[in-house]
């Protein structure tokens, strides 16, 4: 456990050394809080009869997840990618330490920069509340919400990461695939009918969508939590595959 | 010979596959017995109590096709809608139509607009648009029922349905009783009351009944007819004569209530917290009705008759029921000892009796009457429990016990409002736009010159 501890505050400190997280935190935060100020705008002129809750969060907070998924990539595509590159991974995996704690050190680090950066977004609704108190419940679900979609986008960038060592193609392909699974069902004119109910179920955005109303139904909880178990396991196997395929 | 790198290959294939079946097994479980926690206000994605209490009359197979267009707003609130219905009764099946994809079964069902929605059953079919709990439920009942026929007497000043006076009209009840698929006609009684008639309302008249009015609804009452009357103080001797031998006693009195009145508010204008629980009608509501200027109505019971009598909602102990009429002028609200009667005083009671010349053995009379008709119109019926109360009470009438439950909170125009100002905008644009990031690039910045000179 103490190795364990160890190396998550190496991983921790390993981020919040980087300039980079700040970079891309200040951008995040620049555009959001953009989306916010001209939500809002949109919303007090053209809102009336609508209510704080459906049309201000719900529309903020779909914004904001677009912003997420263009930073995701640029913050997971180091974990593994920088340390092969650099040849540390060897010295990592002769530590005492189990491929899970390694992993998980890893994914809660990444965690952390995102829970600094889009907690950091919990100033809009502050501001509001500060002009005009509402209830905050939605929030709750909003921000769980956002915590799993996180979750799951950040480990299929650490699987994308664990294949290889060029930083640039792990955020590349992070970013193909979370935008795949975020639009899969954009455009349902291009899915036959009979395939419309199935390509939903694999589409990031149909599960998000009911937190951002304030809903948090367990069918959505446990797809994000296993896309995060899935990946989780293809990372690890990943690594794993070095030692047979003769790369460790 | 297989070599081992590819048996690991293999291997690590079939596992991958073998989870990959696990997890979507696992999400699949979950989509079927999914567990909801519905954090909106109002628990606005939740199916109301109402909701579910129609969906368990559903004893037939019902289809439902909602004719969309992609990228609709509605388009979410809809389908999670009917996944909700589909899942309490598993005789609901829906189909979710894209018009523009479908043009030819939009057209097979004369469908032209996007977002209509068909409610199929037996032959029977109801359509409805802008999706809605309330909606769907009204056509649900409309496929499995037949419509019950609800008469309103007119021509004594009554409130009127078709006036939707934001204060005056009732326009609003009319909405409310026709989405629980209830057949509402004005009644001018002329002769008898109609055969076909299941439920006679008389809202609030302002004039008195003709004798042969209250003559023929007696005569109604007497074969088990079912009477819900709404009556100010003051108002209709003849009408209230009659009530008065089935057993409600309205008092020619005004009901006063100070401890609970509306902030601010006049204090006829009164909260009846105290709610009889017991009764079908008033135990599901979760809000205590207001009534605005009511008088006292006294159920009595007779073994005799068979006359059974229930008060429904009383006024607080602090209230008193006062026999100035003049007290809505002077606005003098003061308990007169000797003049003024002690609360708390009961304002609305239901009354079932033995039809005496019902010719059918079982046959019920049943009345609900209340002591305000204030409490029903466009001003009142949205406010607190009315609604409820008033269509409760009309269910109960026509013998739809099963029906009566919360309905979902209407969605109001002006509720949740935001009203910022220019500087506060400002402001906002400061902390959000300015400030927060510009920490950030300042820290980065920091950090960036921190290892430039540490290397």
């Amino acid at each position: 456990m103490r190795s364990f501890v160890a190396l998550l505050v190496k991983e921790l400190q390993g981020f919040f050394m980087l300039p980079l997280v700040y970079f891309v935190g200040a951008v995040f935060l620049a555009l959001s809080g953009y989306y916010f100020y001209t939500n809002l705008n949109a919303f007090i002129t053209f809102g009336f009869g609508e209510s704080i809750v459906e049309h201000l969060w719900q529309r903020l907070y779909a914004d904001i997840v677009r912003v997420i998924i263009t930073v995701i990539p640029l913050i997971t595509m180091r974990v593994y990618a920088e340390e092969k590159h650099l040849g540390t991974i060897e010295l990592l995996y002769t530590a005492p330490l189990r491929d899970f704690q390694i992993l998980a050190a890893k994914f809660l680090a990444c965690m952390a920069v995102f829970i600094v950066i889009v907690g950091s977004t919990a100033l809009y609704p502050y501001l509001i509340w500060r002009v005009q108190h509402f209830d905050l419940s939605q929030l709750v679900a909003i921000y769980l919400g956002l915590l799993l979609l996180i979750a799951s986008m950040v480990s299929i960038g650490i699987w994308l990461s664990s294949m290889t060592e060029t930083q640039l193609i792990a955020a590349m392909f992070t970013y193909g695939v979370i935008l795949l699974l975020w639009n899969l069902s954009w455009n349902e004119a291009a899915v036959p009918g009979d395939w419309l109910g199935f390509v939903s179920q694999l589409c990031a955005y149909d599960h998000f969508e009911p937190f951002s109303r304030g809903v948090v139904d367990l069918k959505d909880v446990s797809y994000y939590v296993a896309i995060v178990v899935m990946s989780g396991w293809l990372t690890m196997r990943s690594m794993e595959s070095r030692q047979w395929r003769g790369r460790r | 010979m297989i070599s081992r790198s590819w048996i690991k290959w293999g291997q690590l294939a079939a596992a991958t596959l073998g989870l990959l079946w696990l997890l979507m097994a696992l999400v699949t479980e979950t989509y079927i017995y999914n567990v909801r926690w519905d954090l909106s206000a109002g628990d606005r994605f939740t199916l109301s109590d109402h909701a579910r209490q129609v969906l368990a009359k559903i004893k037939k197979p019902v289809k439902i096709r909602a004719f969309i267009r992609t990228e609709d707003a509605r388009n979410p609130f809809l389908k999670d809608l009917l996944w909700q219905v589909s899942r309490v009764n598993p005789l609901i099946d829906y189909d979710v139509v894209d018009v523009n994809r479908n043009p030819a079964m939009a057209a097979q069902y004369g469908v032209s607009s996007y977002g209509s929605t068909v409610v199929e059953s037996a032959g029977k079919r109801a359509d409805f648009s802008n999706p809605s709990e309330s909606l769907l439920m009204s056509a649900l009942l409309k496929v499995m029922q037949e419509p019950k026929r609800i008469f309103v007497l007119s021509g004594h000043g009554e409130c009127d349905l078709d006036n939707t006076d934001r204060h005056e009209g009732c326009s609003v009840m009319r909405d409310a009783l026709q989405l629980e698929s209830f057949d509402v006609e004005k009644l001018t009684l002329v002769g008898d009351v109609p055969a076909n008639a299941d439920v006679v309302v008389i809202p609030g008249p302002q004039s008195d009944l003709l004798e042969s009015e209250t003559a023929a609804l007696g005569r109604w009452l007497d074969k088990g007819g079912k009477l819900f009357v709404m009556i100010d103080p003051f108002r209709a001797p003849r009408l209230v004569a009659l009530l008065g031998s089935h057993g409600i006693e309205v008092g020619a009195n005004i009901v006063i209530d100070l401890e609970n009145r509306m902030a601010g508010g006049e204090p006829w204008s009164t909260v009846l917290s105290d709610v009889n629980h017991q009764h079908l009608i008033s135990s599901t509501l979760k809000a205590p009705p207001l009534f605005s200027l009511a008088a006292a109505v006294v159920a009595r019971d007779n073994v005799e008759a068979g006359r059974e009598a229930t008060t429904l909602l009383r006024t607080g102990p602090h209230s008193w029921a006062t026999f100035d009429p003049k007290i809505v002028e002077t606005g003098d609200a003061h308990f007169v000892a000797g003049r003024d009667v002690n609360g708390p005083i009961p304002v609305a009671a239901v009354v079932v009796e033995r039809a005496p010349k019902a010719s059918q053995q079982g046959v019920q009379t049943r009345l609900v009457v209340f002591g305000d008709s204030d409490f029903a119109t466009n001003r009142f019926l949205d406010y607190l429990g009315n609604k409820d109360l008033l269509v409760n009470s009309v269910n109960w009438l026509a013998r739809e016990d099963d029906l009566m439950g919360n309905r979902p909170e209407q969605k109001t125009p002006g509720k949740n409002q935001l009203f910022i100002s220019q500087s506060d905008a400002d402001s906002v644009f400061g902390a959000a736009v300015l400030w927060e990031p510009g920490i950030f690039l300042l820290v980065g910045i920091a950090v960036f010159v921190r290892r430039r000179l540490a290397t």
